[in-house]
């Protein structure tokens, strides 16, 4: 039996560092695997038109592996281990490999994804890549010819709508509140932000208390996140959730949740006036909250502003402090006010660095912003 | 106008967040043309407002803050009861002030919004009663 280097997938974005890979990551590649044993039996199959399928237990032993994971951001090293002696030539699944990324390329470009690989196979790409987050990537290379492609949610998502799959599967994340709760069928429903619903979403036991205890709270504003696998019709609305993976009770001033909230605002909606917000920027809006706003700091309502910026704003009595977020450009404009004196402090700060946060939560404490302090 | 009379302002839905409104609600806009748009608390009341302004005029409102015509004045701001495009129709004009100061008269109507949900004002308050 022997084995060697395959594919070098090159995973890049922030979950990637120091050569690490999370453990949800792993399954896109068990996808992978299975694709190209089905893409290597079609690939025989092509070569010989005589054959209607090939010879049984001509793939045992054949099997993928990743052997190690190189930095840079990481990059798992996939062998492929054949039995000593097979009858399976090593070139189906080299040919198999090119097809892949010559899909993922044709995605990427928006070239024809159908003569790279036949439709009935874009479905594992349902699987494949479905724990990409925004501005994550996994870069693909033919080792033989050098071609690249880069599957990334948007590219993954033009591979499925491709295949025949009447739906996208993507791992993903739903603010709201729980106002059904049907304990015979073990399903729920929830009320999204933004006022749509969400039906049918099936309980297991881990999560059953969770949810009861949510739909219990729904009449006094509790609100949850929902982090699970979201399903997407073609035309990418949300249609319902196949599986959660996790329930969290939430505070009422997340700013994650908030920003979801702004998230779905379109162009006009300030009674035809108003900019719908960058996602990219709300994102990143969201990371810097996460990584930058300390725990002990009061939390600020958020509001968006005609411009396409959002506002945060603290009522500090007797200091009302407002801080407009460009969340494209990354500036922070900070007015405050202090009602009784009239005394006004503005200020600009670099909200693109980890210095500017770090003075933005500095400004936030002198103004007795400390959860301790309120 | 009297002093006393209370302006009622429509707050949109995504200006409202865990029961505040934003300041936001009380700087015009662009479409504005630097006059707030408010409804004369004096001829109508703060429900029969909204109503108005979500069906017969279409936009959306999460509900009504009230302030006064005293608190207006106080921030050097003009009060013109125009009744244009409808009859209980006020105008705060902002259009004396550039945009700093517009941003300090906004924090400021802001805060007294705050401080009728206290009761100071019974009739603000009411209008607060509705969201």
């Amino acid at each position: 039996m022997g084995s060697e280097p395959f594919l070098k997938p090159r995973l890049t974005g922030p979950r990637f560092g120091e050569a690490e890979i999370p453990l949800e990551v792993l399954a896109d590649f068990a996808a992978l695997s299975e694709l190209l044993l089905e893409l290597a039996k079609w690939k025989w199959k092509e070569a010989n038109p005589g054959r209607r399928r090939v010879p049984k237990g001509f793939l045992d032993g054949f099997e993928l592996r990743v052997a190690k994971v190189e930095p840079g951001s990481a990059i798992p090293v996939i062998t492929l281990v054949a039995p000593s002696g097979s009858l399976f030539d090593r070139q189906y699944f080299e040919d198999a490999r090119l097809a892949v990324v010559e899909a993922v390329c044709a995605a990427e470009s928006g070239g024809a994804i159908g003569s790279a690989i036949p439709q009935q196979f874009l479905g594992y790409f349902d699987r494949f890549g479905r724990s990409l987050r925004e501005g994550e990537a996994i870069e693909l290379e033919d080792a033989r010819n050098g071609k690249k492609g880069r599957l990334t949610r948007e590219s993954r998502k033009a591979l499925v709508r491709a295949s025949t799959l009447p739906r996208v599967t993507e791992e993903g994340r739903l603010y709201g509140q729980i106002h059904e709760f049907d304990q015979r069928s073990r399903s729920f429903q929830i009320q999204l932000e933004n006022g749509s619903i969400v039906r049918g979403i099936p309980v297991d036991e881990t999560h059953y208390d969770a949810i009861l205890q949510a739909h219990t709270g729904y009449r006094t504003g509790q609100r949850v996140r929902i982090d699970g696998v979201l399903v997407y019709g073609r035309e990418g609305d949300l249609q319902s959730v196949e599986r959660v993976e996790s329930v969290t009770n939430m505070d009422t001033l997340d700013v994650g949740m908030r920003l979801d909230g702004l998230r779905q605002l379109k162009d006009g909606w300030l009674d035809g006036e108003g900019r719908s917000l960058s996602p990219a920027g709300l994102d990143w809006l969201e990371q810097m909250f996460e990584r930058h706003y300390p725990d002990d700091c009061v939390s600020p309502h958020l509001f968006p502003t005609p411009e396409g910026a959002v506002r945060g704003e603290w009522q500090l009595a007797p200091w009302s402090v407002s801080i407009d977020f460009d969340v494209v450009a990354k500036k922070a404009d900070c007015h405050a006010l202090n009602l009784e004196s009239d005394e006004e402090v503005e200020k600009v700060i670099d909200a693109g660095s980890d210095a500017g946060w770090a003075e933005l939560a500095e400004l936030i404490r002198g103004f007795g912003g400390m959860e301790v302090s309120r | 106008m009297k002093a006393a009379t209370v302006l009622l302002r429509q707050v949109h839905p995504t200006w409202m967040q865990d029961g505040v409104a934003t300041s936001l609600a009380f700087k015009p806009s662009k479409k504005d043309s630097g006059v707030l748009s408010t409804y004369n608390g004096s001829k109508i009341d703060a429900a029969a407002a909204w109503r108005h302004y979500t069906t017969k005029m279409g936009f959306g409102s999460h509900g009504v803050v009230g302030v006064s015509v005293s608190e207006c004045e106080e921030c050097e701001l003009k009060v013109i009861a125009d009744g244009i495009p409808y009859e209980e129709h006020v105008g705060i004009d902002f259009n004396a002030h550039g945009s700093s100061r517009r941003e300090k008269i906004a924090k400021k109507l802001q805060a007294s919004v705050a401080s009728h949900a206290d009761g100071t004002l019974s009739r603000a308050f009411l209008a607060r009663a509705i969201f």
